[in-house]
């Protein structure tokens, strides 16, 4: 089955993983699949993956005093933030699937 | 005040035109989520415009309506303010305002029809606990009426709020007032999201 939406999402994740930046390619296209990375950004998209209500202030800030431009920020949060959706989108497929296969739960 | 200040001044020649425009069709300041898409617009306003262009306007099984229910509701759930302003008035008005508060806070759970009333609990599962939806809730969607398709499309209206509302909760992007959120909602409405 198509599903045309999962298109256009795939289609964003491609962009925020692939397009010019500065946080290197192979990590956003980790974290725009829903993996985890290592270290203080990895600590920020951990918190974005739960919902990005428990970042503070001082969470940013931090990161930004240690040297980390406010570019990186934002492209760790938004590859972040799409692989939340991603990783939803794999839960669902896969589970319409095995359904449709009538596998054992 | 959003905490990338790059952010909050702007970049950028689109930034610098589109700005003053956007206040003075809001007739407010800039909503702080406009200045987030405005950011580096190819690489993040630009795609999910059209991601939201697709799941919340393009054909599809669930009304207009509907789907931005499903995306205030997940908004209510993640705590984002801001999504859930602007989505929850945009469902509103298809949907009438009182519907949708009961629907989104659990009090009328088929007040908006027995197709939502099915998906809704779906949707705020895969949210929380994305690792934990199995046969067993797709078993009671089929047998509420449900398709795969229609599962998979109210899928997509709640993905692109959980995308948004990360980005909106981790900045700290400032929710709108209800006067902001009745004019982003007529815009919204007026031109859809692909912008």
């Amino acid at each position: 089955m198509v599903d045309p939406h999962g298109l256009r999402l795939r289609e964003l994740a491609e962009t925020v993983s692939g397009a010019s930046g500065v946080l290197p390619r192979y990590v956003r296209r980790a974290l725009a699949s829903g993996q985890a990375i290592p270290g203080e950004l990895g600590r920020l998209a951990e918190l974005v993956a739960a919902g990005g209500t428990g970042v503070t202030e001082d969470d940013v800030r931090c990161l930004l005093d240690c040297g980390y431009s406010e570019d990186v920020v934002f492209e760790c949060v938004v590859a972040a933030a799409v692989g939340a959706a991603v990783l939803r989108l794999r839960a669902v497929e896969e589970l319409l699937a095995s359904c449709r296969r009538g596998d054992p739960p | 005040m959003i905490r990338l200040p790059v952010i909050e001044r702007g970049r950028g020649l689109r930034s610098w035109v589109l700005r003053p425009v956007v206040s003075l069709v809001f007739g407010t300041p800039i909503p702080d989520f406009v200045k987030v898409l405005l950011y580096r617009h190819t690489f993040f306003g630009k795609p999910v415009g059209r991601y939201g262009q697709t799941v919340l306007r393009g054909p599809g099984r669930w009304s207009v309506g509907e789907r931005e229910l499903f995306g205030g509701l997940i908004s209510l759930h993640n705590l984002c303010r801001y999504c859930a302003g602007v989505h929850c008035e945009i469902a509103g008005r298809y949907l009438s305002a009182p519907t949708v508060h009961d629907v989104a806070h659990g009090r009328d759970p088929a007040g908006a029809g027995a197709r939502v009333a099915a998906i809704v609990p779906f949707l705020r599962r895969l949210s929380e606990q994305p690792d934990r939806i199995d046969a067993g809730d797709v078993a009671s969607l089929h047998s509420a009426g449900l398709d795969d398709e229609d599962i998979l499309e109210a899928v997509h209206a709640a993905l692109l709020l959980e995308i948004c509302n990360r980005v909106v909760n981790t900045l700290g992007v400032q929710p709108m007032n209800a006067t902001q959120n009745r004019r982003a909602a007529s815009f919204l409405m007026r031109h859809g999201y692909d912008l």
